[in-house]
Formats: structure tokens, sequence, C-alpha cells
């Protein structure tokens, strides 16, 4: 014996330390569990910031598409403005804050407010009242209202006055004029010509300034005096002083003071058109003005600051702009005793944030493809972790190293591997981040997603470590298999069936249950992939019992080696990785077709003419036009009332008249055609007049009988509410032939639909009737409607989860392949050193080892296959997306032909064969390239 | 010389009599079931080893001694029979009695040096982490690491990883390892299988010296009947049972030189069986009946178709014993 030396203390490496050698003696898979949470904590922070910047451009896109004049909070009174003294305290102007009056020589007039435009004395004397008013009013609402909430705007505004000429009999461009008062017209236009408008003098002529599109319009040179014949009173004359234009052509002054910037040409019923312009004038003249005449409102609003909209703040936001709305306030400066403000915000808002949820609901759905994949992946990760530490674990375990003991050795190993990778991939996301959109934006849900997956991750290694001995139990033999696992794994499955039987029970039940429509196809995915991987011992057996009858020695042998443990992980992760991307792909192209057929039926054909002028030799040079087919011209869209019943009771209605033979050819084979049924154009016997009404209107009538003007109105068919002939959703459709009975017809159209032939492109054709037609009129066409719909952030944030579910889709199913050939390395080393020894060749080793990895891949890809394209038929339809129903109102997606009911339909389930195609590909090269990765022989060759 | 070892840092859960045999086994049965088919590795198998004894249990392969080791270690349940080790129960033993069965009653010493030793760990870490995980405090944790380390003279390559030692070193880390704890019993399974003739007379006198010099009981299970050389009894297990033991002692012979003497006994268990030697059976042509007769002094064994005859008697030597 030798006797003991003691030389210094024994270094004993602790836990941590411990972990690391057994991290650096082994690196691989805690590597790979590393950077896997590098890449889904990277996702976690970075998904969420992109989601939301996504979301609020789409936000902002849909209100600034909407424009000022829907979003902006609008009130208006009747009774003027009271110019008197300034209220005290009544808001954030200086003259509240700091008590002082307004500038000097305005005694009670306070002051402009701050980043508000510098306004006169006299200017402040009559408007400063209300002004501070509205601003005190909007410091009194809670944010996120406050903030969205832009300065205040006033003007008043007098009724349009029909323009005569100073001198009886001198010729003159028929036309209206309104007088407004812009408080601050100083700041809001710049002079072209003349001078701005003095103050309005008693017994001289009324100083206005037009703009340069209104005084053209209306031939008004700068210094003529024309007439406006006031109500009850003497005639006014204005005189134009200065022609201006306007400094911010898209500031919300001009959608509230309309038709200043741009006459509006309106038709006349013999066919004609005049002029009706806005004229602005001192808005310190108040007083003088008002012998104007008693028609004229008093306008207040808030232009909303779109770009500082936030998309999480948006439900919120509408939430209080309808309680700012529905409740009716006082204003000093203001003579109405109540003062109530309205605007289409919320439902602007409401909209968005259906359209956005959607998105969302798309986004996640597309992503969960992945998810599932990553999900068997990281499943793989661990179960190769465990087995990497396995033998020091056993070692330690004879060592007297307690189970718990050891399981938080492997478990912290695997979370803070995961939790280092994550922190990583977090401080990078974050800094790209901040670069892309500026913020940093942490989810709640993102940060407990993160903490679960580290916890997740560290339990999983944790109980995936088993003791070589987990409880004795005397007198029971040992057996080969694992009834507990087995068992588990039914019960697991048997719970996944059920949870999924529900989850689309509540879909066809329309049970409103929430992220169902998120999970449906999650779950069925999963129950097909799990379902197939119940299927691939039986699928081989079949194969393996006509193997054995072959000759072939590699086909038998291989049959039998592909049903190893990790077979199931493999078919469960590429079938539902591949489902869950098709279906993915199917669902954005429905969406998409259902956005075309949308504009298809909004529009109503080819091209859309909408505006004044549109008279009968206009409408035949349209028809003229090379490259127009057909045209269909709506002739009258007037308001009329029919009597329902026996004169019981009465119902407006908007009465469209248009040939509609034509209209037939127009829209033939059109999503969203109007129906046409036979007999329409044809009076019956007994001079009743047939008609289609829109569903509302056939609501709203009943089965009662109708008549227009005596003359009794057959309903023959029913059609959805939103057309492409009126912009009512009331209505109902006479034929032209027939309608003469009831209604005169003029030659001027309110809309004309045109039907191209394709001999030219569409652009030129719009060109050269813009051309023919002038700026006043509207020009729409499906395709502008629906690459204007395209080129929402929302579409570009869909695509980009289709490109990642796909690209990620393929990894994770590439991955599963090869960690699972990983997983089973050993057994095939140890396999393929019998089978070389019995005299095999390094092809027929590769042959069996292609043999035992790529039955799996096979199976996954095929039910994955079979899944992606059986689901979207099945579960489309199902999950009730607003853009995919025709609802009523909605995006005009309605049923062609034959009476539709209540004016929706759903949209058809489209899948882009192509897209298919390529996915698929993609799926099936990278398992073909995972198999053949793991089938590639190395060492010596034989 | 090997330092007194010092207090165990915690108590054993469970008295335990001093006295009790090292290890016994009694009617010890393993029955292994995979797809159906079942395999008897113990068939009942009795096993006695005293206290400070150094027993090899010697059989060839697919006799049960891996599994029987398995079972006196704690890491295998039998299907039947009783298992004391250092007078534990082991079949009574709940998890935390099992571990602490594991860190203080038994050290292990397996043929294969990656199961023996963390890879990664240098030889002073690998023993000083299992007196850790055994909660022995800080200040005698170096005594104890230095004792073993000193004990099996491994003081030169105690900064060295696996890698870098011979397999003999290893295996000699690996017993250090083993005894660290200052186990009761140490069990070795196959400890030179893979070792050449130097390198295992090397471990095998390790063992030896260990034995010796703290008493500690020691099992060693091989295939190798060249390690009954170093050990003072072998048993030999035969398809589960034991069926012979052989004890050796030195003697004097008449000149006054010493001899080794080896003495084989056949293992008669509680049932009353009993198994013979094969070149017994052979030599007499006994197979399937034979004849057994109670003599006043023994039983007598013959062909069951002959007449009795006379039992050669071989002096002292009560199966077949040699003089060396």
């Amino acid at each position: 014996m030798r006797a003991a030396t003691p030389k210094r203390a024994p270094r004993v490496p602790g836990t941590a330390r411990f972990a690391r050698r057994a991290v650096a003696a082994a690196p691989a898979m805690t590597i790979a569990l590393a950077s896997i949470g590098f890449m889904l904590l990277a996702a976690l922070v970075l998904g969420p910031a992109l989601l939301t910047q996504s979301a609020t451009a789409a936000l902002r896109s849909d209100l600034h598409a909407a424009g000022a004049a829907r979003t902006d909070a609008v009130t208006e009174g009747i009774q003027g403005v009271d110019a008197g003294p300034a209220p005290q305290g009544t808001g954030d102007s200086p003259a509240d804050t700091d008590g002082a009056a307004g500038p000097a020589g305005t005694a009670g007039a306070p002051g402009p407010a701050d980043g508000a435009p510098a306004r006169s004395d006299e200017v402040q004397a009559v408007w400063g009242r209300l002004d501070s008013s509205l601003r005190a009013l909007r410091a009194e609402q809670p944010e996120p209202l406050a903030g969205a909430l832009g300065d205040p705007g006033e003007a008043l505004v007098f009724d349009a006055l029909a323009v005569a000429p100073l001198v009886a009999g001198t010729p003159l461009r028929d036309s209206e004029l309104s007088l407004a008062l812009d408080p601050d017209l100083a700041s809001d236009v710049t002079l072209v010509s003349g001078e701005l408008p003095g103050p309005a003098l008693a017994r001289e002529p009324v100083p206005i300034a037009l703009s340069t599109a209104v005084a053209t319009e209306m031939d008004w040179p700068v210094g003529e005096q024309r007439m406006l014949p006031a109500l009850g009173g003497s005639p006014i004359i204005v005189q134009l002083s200065g022609i201006v234009e306007a400094a911010d052509a898209d500031a919300p002054v001009w959608s509230h003071i309309a038709e200043t910037l741009r006459p509006a040409l309106v038709a006349r019923s013999d066919g004609g058109t005049y002029a009706r312009g806005t004229a602005l004038v001192d808005p310190a003249s108040l007083e003088r003005l008002s012998l104007v005449g008693p028609g004229s409102r008093t306008l207040a609003w808030f232009p909303v600051a779109v770009d500082r909209l936030d998309a999480p703040d948006a439900e919120l936001l509408a939430q209080q702009t309808r309680a700012f709305f529905g409740t009716p306030r006082e204003l000093a400066g203001g003579n109405d005793p109540r003062y109530s403000f309205g605007g289409e915000l919320p439902a602007l808002l409401d909209d968005s944030v259906a359209a956005q949820r959607e998105t969302d609901s798309f986004v996640w759905t597309a992503l969960s493809g992945p998810a599932l994949g990553g999900a068997v992946v990281l499943g793989l990760l661990l179960t190769l972790l465990v087995r990497t530490r396995q033998g020091a674990l056993r070692l330690l375990e004879a060592r007297g190293a307690s189970t718990p003991r050891r399981r938080l050795v492997l478990g912290a190993e695997a979370a803070l591997a995961v939790a280092a990778g994550g922190a990583l991939g977090a401080v990078l996301a974050l800094g790209a981040s901040w670069s892309i959109t500026g913020g940093v934006l942490i989810a709640p849900w993102a940060a407990v997603t993160a903490v679960a997956l580290v916890v997740a991750v560290g339990c999983g290694a944790a109980l995936g470590h088993r003791p070589a001995l987990t409880r004795p139990r005397p007198g029971a033999p040992a057996s080969g298999g694992s009834p507990a696992a087995a068992t588990t794994r039914l019960v697991g499955e048997a719970v996944l069936v059920l949870l999924t039987a529900a989850t689309v029970l509540a879909l066809v039940q329309c049970v409103p249950v929430p992220a169902v429509p998120v999970l449906a196809p999650v779950l069925v995915a999963l129950t097909v992939g799990v379902l197939a991987a119940r299927a691939l011992p039986a699928l081989l057996g079949v194969v393996r019992r006509r193997a054995r009858r072959s000759a072939g020695a590699i086909r038998m042998l291989g049959s039998s080696l592909s049903t190893g443990a990790y077979s199931a992980p493999v078919v469960i992760g590429v079938a539902s990785a591949l489902a869950l991307t098709l279906f993915s792909g199917a669902l954005l192209t429905t969406s998409r077709e259902a956005v075309v057929d949308g504009a298809v039926a909004e529009v109503g054909a080819d091209l859309a003419l909408r505006g004044p002028g549109l008279t009968a030799d206009v409408v035949d040079q349209v028809a003229a036009t090379p490259g127009v087919d057909a045209l269909a011209a709506v002739v009258v869209d007037l308001p009329v009332t029919v009597t329902v019943g026996a004169g019981a009771s009465r119902q407006k209605l908007r009465l469209v008249v248009t040939d509609t033979a034509a209209l037939q050819r127009v829209q033939s084979g059109e999503p969203g055609s109007t129906p046409v049924p036979e007999g329409l154009a044809t009076v019956g016997s007994d001079g009743s007049l047939p008609v289609v009404v829109s569903a509302s209107a056939a609501e709203a009538v009943g089965d009662a009988e109708l008549s227009l003007r005596g003359h009794t109105l057959e309903i023959v068919g029913t059609a959805p509410d939103r057309s492409a002939l009126t912009s009512a959703g009331t209505w109902m459709l006479v034929d032209s032939a027939a309608a003469s009975a009831v209604i005169g017809i003029s030659g001027t159209a309110d809309v004309v639909l045109a039907d191209l032939d394709g001999s030219r492109p569409e652009a030129e054709v719009r060109a050269e009737l813009r051309t023919l037609l002038g700026d006043d009129v509207t020009i729409r066409s499906p395709t502008a409607q629906a690459e204007q719909a395209f080129a929402s952030p929302r579409i570009g944030a869909e695509q980009t989860a289709l490109v990642s579910a796909v690209v990620g889709g393929i990894a994770a199913a590439a991955g599963a392949v090869l960690l699972a050939a990983l997983a089973a390395a050993g057994a095939r080393r140890r396999r393929e050193t019998v089978i070389a020894a019995l005299g095999a060749r390094r092809r027929q080793l590769s042959a069996l080892a292609v043999w035992a990895a790529a039955p799996a891949a096979a199976v996954g890809t095929a039910a994955g296959l079979v899944a992606g394209l059986a689901l979207p038929p099945l579960l489309i339809p199902l999950l009730g997306l607003p853009s995919l129903d025709g609802a009523d109102g909605a995006d005009g997606n309605v049923g062609a032909g034959g009476d539709a009911a209540a004016g929706s339909a759903a949209a058809a389930v489209h899948l882009d064969s192509v897209l298919a195609v390529v996915t698929v590909a993609a799926f099936l090269l990278a398992a073909a390239a995972a198999v053949l990765v793991t089938a590639a022989q190395k060492g010596t060759p034989r | 010389m090997i330092s007194p070892a010092p207090s165990r840092a915690r108590s054993a859960p469970t008295a335990v009599p001093r006295d009790a045999p090292a290890v016994l086994c009694a009617g010890l049965v393993r029955i292994f079931t995979t797809a159906g088919v079942e395999v008897q590795a113990l068939q009942g198998l009795d096993l006695l080893v005293e206290r400070g004894e150094l027993v090899a249990i010697v059989g060839a392969s697919g006799s049960g001694k891996s599994t029987l080791l398995n079972v006196l270690s704690g890491l295998d349940t039998p299907t039947a029979g009783q298992v004391e080790v250092a007078g534990r129960d082991v079949l009574a033993l709940d998890e935390r009695q099992r571990v602490d069965f594991r860190r203080r009653t038994v050290g292990f010493v397996w043929q294969q040096t990656g199961r023996n030793l963390l890879p990664y760990l240098t030889v002073e870490e690998n023993v000083a982490v299992v007196a850790a995980i055994a909660g022995t405090p800080k200040r005698q944790r170096a005594g104890r690491v230095d004792d073993v380390v000193g004990l099996l003279g491994l003081d030169g390559i105690r900064d060295r990883r696996p890698a870098h030692l011979s397999g003999g070193q290893q295996q000699r880390a690996a017993i250090a390892v083993a005894l660290v704890n200052e186990p009761e019993v140490l069990l070795t399974d196959e400890p030179t299988g893979e070792l050449d003739e130097a390198a295992t007379a090397d471990v095998l006198e390790a063992l030896r010296g260990v034995n010796a010099e703290r008493g500690v009981s020691t099992v060693i299970v091989t295939h190798d009947a060249g390690v009954s050389d170093h050990v003072g009894r072998t048993v030999r297990i035969r398809d589960g049972r034991t069926s012979t033991e052989t004890l050796r002692r030195w003697d004097v012979d008449a000149e006054g030189d010493e001899l080794h003497v080896a003495e084989e006994f056949a293992v008669l268990d509680r049932y009353g069986r009993l198994q013979l030697p094969e070149e017994f059976t052979g030599a007499l042509g006994l197979k399937e009946r034979v004849r057994l007769g109670l003599e006043p002094d023994h039983i007598r064994v013959e062909q069951g178709h002959e007449r009795s005859r006379p039992v050669p008697r071989r002096g002292r030597h009560a199966l077949g014993g040699e003089e060396e």
C-alpha cells in the first residue's frame, strides 16, 4: 500500500461547474437547445413588435383612406357664434391658464392657444371663446382619446344661394355660392391674386375670396361683384377681392368647409349642370354677415391625429369616442344649448380592429404549423440531451445522487441553455426592434410564453431522465415494454381527439369561444398527425408482409426498421407542419380572392363611371371608346315613397332605373352581379311593374302589396343590399323600358357600368376616358380597388406570415427527420456493424438507412398533404372570418344570380394550385434531403 | 497507512446490526421477460459473504453473475428471494434509503471505465464529486479524497482526466471513487475485463490491498478464473445458482515450505440441491437418474441402472481438491 499524502483541498465541481463540464464534453444538444431558445425568444420579442407596427400602420392606412371628413369628430350648431366675453377657467388656452385677458385691445377675448395659428384681435374676439371651450373639452377627455384629437377647428358656413348677376340679363355660369367664415383664414390660404377679403362693412359689398378652381368654374374675375338673394331681406352683394389656394390642401378645414377648393358640379334635371362653391369671407365680420340669412351652420371639429394612433389603443379609443359622441355638451362661444359630436371614427376603428383580428388570426394559424413542428423538434432535442447525459447520470445515480438532484442538474442545464440562447436572442431582437420600429414592445403574453418555455424545457429534460430503477416491486417480473408510457400516450391522444372534436363542434355551432378559429386547424392537423403515426405500424406491416415474400433482403430488413421509437414524432411533426402550411396558403388565397371578388362586386363591372355630366351624348362617346364592349347606365337613382298594403303605410325606397338587359350583358359572369330575373323588363298585363328589391327593402315591405304612383309593383327578385348601381341599401330596380310609366327619365346617367372587350389594356381605356370625361367623373375599376386593398400593411403581414410558415414548417420537418435519425444513430451503427459483417455493401447499408427514415417522412408528408387539402373546404367556411362573409353591407362578396338571401353568401374556398405544389415540393425536397443526409455512409467503403 | 475513517456525516436511516453478513442472498430468482419470452437469469441462488471477506464470483457468460451484482447494488430488483447487503434488506429500501444505501453501504466498479468515471472530470474531481454527493462535509472531504487517492497510488495522476490514463489507472481511480464514501461492501463487475495481464494484476492487488487494509468486504464478479488466485474464496455460478465454492489458504508442508492450498466444495442449497462437477459425472457416466445412498458419514451417488458400488475416497478432499 502507498501512503496517502494530502496536498491540497480537492476541487469539487458545483452543480453549475459540473453542468458546464458536461456541456463542454458534449455540447451539441445544449447548443441546439440554446439555438432554439435564441430563435424563439427573438421571435417572441420581435414578432409582437412587428405585428403591432404592422397593425398600427394598417389602422392609420384605414383611417387615412377614409379621409378626414369621416374620421374627424364634428359638431354643428344652428344658432351661430356668441362673440361675448371669454369665460374663465374653461380651457387650456393661455387666457385660461394664466388668468390674463386676451391680446391688448380686445377685452374679454382670449388669446390664441398654444399651437394654434395666430389670429388677429378682431378674429379672436369673435372665435376665441369657442376655441377655448373646445380645447378645454379636449383636455377633459381621457387618453388615448385626448391625444388622438388634434387642435380644434371652427367655422361658420351659410347655406348656398344662387348667384345672380349684378345687372339683370348678364350671362353667368349657373352657380350657387356659400359664404364661410374660417377664423384661421389668414393661415389656411395663400393669395394667388387680389387680396384677402377685408371686413364686411355696412352698405358695402361683402368682399370674398374664391379658390382658383371655383373662380374658374364660375368664371368670376377678381373685382367683379355679383348678387346673392338673401332670404327675407335685401340681396347681398359680394365682390371677389382675391383668388386663393390652400396652404395645405389636405388640412381638415377643407373637409369641413366643403366645396371651397373645388366646386361641385350638380346635375340639373334638364341634363345640364350648375356649379356650387364656397367663398371665404372675413372671419371677424360675423355680425355684418348675419344679414345673409338664417340658414347657417356653426361647425366645430376635432381632427383625428391619425399618425398618433396606435393599434393597441384602437378598441379603447372606439369606446371612448362613442362615449364622447354620446354626450351632448355645452360650448362657451356657441349659441346652441348643447352640441353633440359625431363622426364615423368608432365604426372605422371597429372595422379596422375586426380586419386586424382576422389578420392576427391568419398569422397565428400560419405560424402554428412551424410551432407544432418546432415543438416536435424541441422534444427530440430534449430526448437527445437526456440520452447524451444518461451515462453520467446513471453513474451519479449509482454513486448515490438522488433522483431530484440528477433531474435538477439535467433540467437546469436545459433551462439555462434555452434561457441563455433566449437572452441573447431577446437582446438582439430588442436592438432589431428598436432599429426597425423605433421602439421596443415586450408583450405580456410573450414574456409569459418565454418563461413558460424555459420552465417547460427544464421540466421536460428533468422528467425525461428516468432512474435505472424507479421503484422495486418484489415479485413483479420486469418486462421489456413500458405499459405506463403506452397508456399515457393513449390517454393523451384520446384527450387530443376529444379536444379537437369539441373545437370543431364549437365552430359548427358558432359558439363564441376565444381562439377557436386559430386552435381548430392546429388541433385538427395535430390529430391527423397523431392518427397517421398510429397508422404507420399497420401500413408498414403490410409492406413488411409483402417484403417477406420478396427476394430482396434489404427490403425485408428495411421494412422492419421503420417503426422505431422516433417515427411517431417525425410523422406528427411533418404531417401537422405541412397540413397547416397548406391550410394557411388556402386561407390566404381565399381571403385574397374574396378581396378581388368584393372589388368586382363593389364596382359592378370592368369600369364604373360616376359623376356629373354623364349625358346621353357623353355615354354614347364612352360606348364608342375603343376597348369598351358594352355599357349599362343607371339613368334614375332617386328617393321615392311606395305605398305598402292598402295605403296603410309608406316606405321610402331608392328607385334605380337601368336597361336591365344591358346590365345583364355588362355583369355577365361577374361575382356580385345584380340578378335580372325573367320578365323584369316587361310590364304585366294588369299594368303591374316588375321590380327587383334589395334584401333590406324586401324585409321592410314584407309580403304586402306595393304600389308607386298608382302602379302596382311586383317583386320578381331580391338582391344583396350592396350594389354597384346605387349607394343606398334599401332600393328597388326597375327596367328603363318599364319605368317610363312611373317616372320621367332624363338622358343623364348617375352611374355608367362598362364592360371591356379586352382588346386594350384597362389603363389605356381609363386614361382615354379620363381625357373624355375630365376630373369630375370618378372612374373605378376592380383592379384598382383590389390593388388599393392589397396595398394595406395587413396584406404584407399575412404574406410574411405565410412565407415564415412555409420556411419554418420545412425547417421543422427536416429538423424532425434529422433529429430522429440522430436519436436512432446508436442502434443504426450497431445494426450496420452486424449487417456489414454479414457482407452488406455500402449501397445496401445506405438503402437500409433510407428504409429506416423514409417511411415516417413519407407517411407524414402524405398525411399532411391529405389534411392540408381537406382542411380548407371543411374549416374555412366555419371560421366566420369577416372578409370571407358577404354579410350585409360588408365587402360586397355577394351571391351571383337568383334570389339572394338576406344579402350574404360565404366566399368559395380557393386553393392556389401553384402555391400548394410549391409547398408540397419544398417539403418533399427538404424531407428527402434530410433522409439522404441520414443515409450518407461514412467510413470504410465496402 | 490509511488514516481512520472519519465519522459519517449523517447516520444511516435505519439501525443495522454490525455482525450481519456483508452479503446474504437466499433463493434469489430473477426472470427477464422480453417480447413475451422469459429468461431465468437467477434460479434460486444462495450466497453468503461474511464481513471483511474478499470473494470472487466466477461464471460463464449468461450464468447470472452480472444480474446478481445489479441486484446486490440495488440497480435491479429480483423476481423473488431475499437480499441483504451489510444487514440491509435491499428489497425493503424506499427511495431515500436506496440513495443512502448507494452512498454509504456499497461501492461499485464496473468493467467499462466509461461507466466508472466522468470523462470531463479529473481523477481528483471524480473522487471528490462522489464525496460531495454523499454530503460529506468539506473539512472531511479533502482528507477522504487524499486518503483514497493515496491508497490507490493515484497521487501523481490526480489532475488527469480519464482519457489520459491507462486502463489500469482508470480502474484504480474507479476503485478510489467507489471507496471515498467508505462503503461496507465493494462490488466489482469484471474490473479487469478490459485490461492486460499486468494491469489486471495491478488492479487485483489494489482490491486485495483495500480489503486487507480497510476490511471492506469485496465481491469481484468475473468470468476470469485467474482472478481466483487473488481472493480467499471463489464462488462459481452455473445456470443462475451457486454450484461450487473454492476456499484458499496458505499452508506449510512437511519441509516447511508455504503452500497455497485450494479446496473446492459443492454447495448444498437450502432445498437440498447440489450440483455435481462435470468431471465427476463424466468420469462415472452419471446422467439422468442416479442412485443415492445414505452411508454413516456420507451420501453415496451411483449410476441409476447399476448396483451400488464403493465410491473412491480422496483423502481430505471433499469433491476433488488438490494440493498446489
